[in-house]
């Protein structure tokens, strides 16, 4: 079985066609692409959690007309949203004649340039200022308004008009916020249940379980999370909606009692007594 | 959907044979050094065999133009060709016979057809040596691989049940690696059925050519016999 010439040459050129096939075959050997790298960023929507707007409303036209002597240049009918925005109109004395706000008012003439009663100024940012109570953080910046010396429009800035220009809020309410600072809470308390749990399938993590908790004050669930309903579900993911529920139940039972829930936001109105939150399946 | 990158970039040779463990290596390693020879032996075999065509045609050229077969022999009998060896062994064979007083032609005739004869199974047996192997590694490769598959599936279970988890990304690579034993054999295999086929044809139609020259040759000298005689 001695290798003849030319079965040499063959072995030869054999055994560099199987090693250019192999680096051919070899990606790996190639300079390795590089990994786009994903880290996971955690985002709470406060709309979500909280369904329920716990922001004040602002008074009602008459109030304010009653109020304030001079009609001011306002949207009336402006919610909540940027109370930020609002008092740059009164403040600026040539402030917003293109907006199409359905003002009431004779057009912003009156007030403008001289300032000439000081009682008079402050009763417009007091009016549109209302928006800002003072338990909303991102409200704060009050850039424009000029110190006049008359405090009544600061009052009139902190009242709640659902009772009529008295201070309403409670010292503790459940703000958007405080829902979802408590709803990422308790995802952060069960999150080691939920790393136990398996996936039950591809597209089971984009089922969005909407879980009403009823808590004890200690933490503790007083009775089994309820499966109020589900959003996310299409075609592919349905089969998986019933092991995602027991999923759930399994996660919110195993990691409870819940700690470190703000007391002071558990028997009020929107609650943590009672709390209703969306949930999802991490992949 | 990381792991799905990650799983493609396993999908190299290399990645697959480090994954896998021993008997799979083993597996393929075998097959991987069958292939090697295979392909030796298909080279080797096209060199070689086109050589021995081109070294029949070209002597039965020459033997036909030749005038005197003893000066032919003389001047061809040294080639390094399997004709050529048959032409001597031929050439041999009726000078030993012819050499005696009396001549028993009936037995210098069996003796040349055999002396001849022999010669041609002698050189196709040199040439088709290697061939068994080529047939060897077409039938034996793919079972070998397929054995080397159904091992890598049988552990890539056992991890199923191991880890609990049937999750694509714990099957999978298990699965490949285990194919890829297969992948191997049919790669060893199919060029060395293709090649057999291709040489035993190719053996088949040297041996037809020899023995025809043989043949012809023996009519050459029988005749001759008859003119010494």
């Amino acid at each position: 079985m001695a290798l003849t010439r030319s079965e040499a040459i063959g072995l030869a050129v054999a055994a560099i066609g199987h090693i250019g096939l192999f680096v051919f075959l070899s990606p790996a050997m190639a300079p390795a692409p590089e990994k786009l790298v994903s880290t996971p960023i955690a985002v709470s929507f406060a709309d979500d959690v909280a369904l329920e707007s716990s922001a004040p409303v602002i008074s009602s036209e008459e109030e304010a007309a009653k109020k304030s002597p001079v009609e001011a240049p306002v949207e009336p009918d402006s919610a909540p949203p940027e109370p930020v925005s609002e008092p740059e109109p009164a403040a600026r004395p040539q402030p917003a004649p293109p907006k199409p706000a359905p003002a009431p008012a004779e057009k912003p003439k009156p007030a403008p340039p001289s300032k000439p009663a000081p009682a008079t100024k402050p009763a417009p940012p007091a009016k549109t200022a209302a928006a800002a109570p003072p338990s909303n953080p991102r409200s704060q910046p009050r850039r424009d308004v000029r110190p006049t010396g008359n405090l009544e429009g600061l009052d009139l800035g902190r009242t709640n008009n659902r009772n009529n220009g008295t201070a309403s809020t409670p010292p503790a309410a459940m703000t958007g916020q405080a829902a979802a600072d408590i709803g990422s809470a308790i995802q952060r308390q069960v999150q080691p249940c939920a790393d136990r749990q398996v996936n039950p399938g591809p597209g089971a993590d984009q089922i969005r379980v909407v879980v009403n908790l009823r808590i004890n004050r200690d933490g503790s669930l007083a009775g089994a999370p309820r499966i109020v309903g589900h959003t996310g579900v299409d075609d592919t993911n349905q089969r998986y909606v019933t092991r995602v529920d027991d999923a759930v139940r399994a996660i919110f039972a195993g990691c409870s009692p819940l700690r470190g829930l703000p007391a002071d936001l558990y028997d009020v109105p929107n609650g943590w007594k009672s709390f209703t939150l969306r949930y999802r399946l991490k992949s | 959907m990381l792991f799905l990158n990650t799983a493609a970039a396993t999908m190299s040779p290399v990645a697959l044979f480090l994954q896998a463990d021993w008997v799979v290596r083993g597996v393929m390693i075998g097959l991987l050094l069958a292939s090697l020879w295979t392909w030796a032996i298909i080279l080797s075999f096209g060199f070689r065999v086109g050589a021995v065509k081109k070294g029949i045609a070209s002597f039965e050229t020459e033997y036909r133009e030749a005038d005197d077969i003893d000066e032919f022999h003389r001047r061809a009998a040294g080639r390094d060709q399997p004709i050529a060896r048959v032409f001597s062994a031929g050439v041999t064979e009726w000078r030993r016979s012819t050499t005696g007083k009396s001549i028993d032609r009936g037995g210098t005739r069996d003796r040349l057809a055999t002396a001849m004869g022999a010669a041609v199974a002698q050189e196709i047996d040199r040439l088709a040596d290697r061939l068994n192997f080529l047939a060897t590694v077409g039938a034996v490769a793919p079972f070998v691989g397929l054995f080397g598959t159904v091992w890598g599936i049988m552990r890539s279970f056992t991890s199923i049940a191991a880890e609990q988890n049937s999750s694509l990304a714990v099957v999978a690579p298990g699965i490949a690696e285990a194919l890829f034993a297969t992948a191997i054999g049919l790669f060893a295999a199919i060029p060395a059925v293709i090649a057999y086929n291709r040489y035993s044809h190719g053996i088949n139609r040297v041996e037809q050519r020899l023995n025809r020259f043989a043949d012809g040759f023996h009519a050459t000298l029988s005749r001759r016999l008859e003119m010494e005689a």
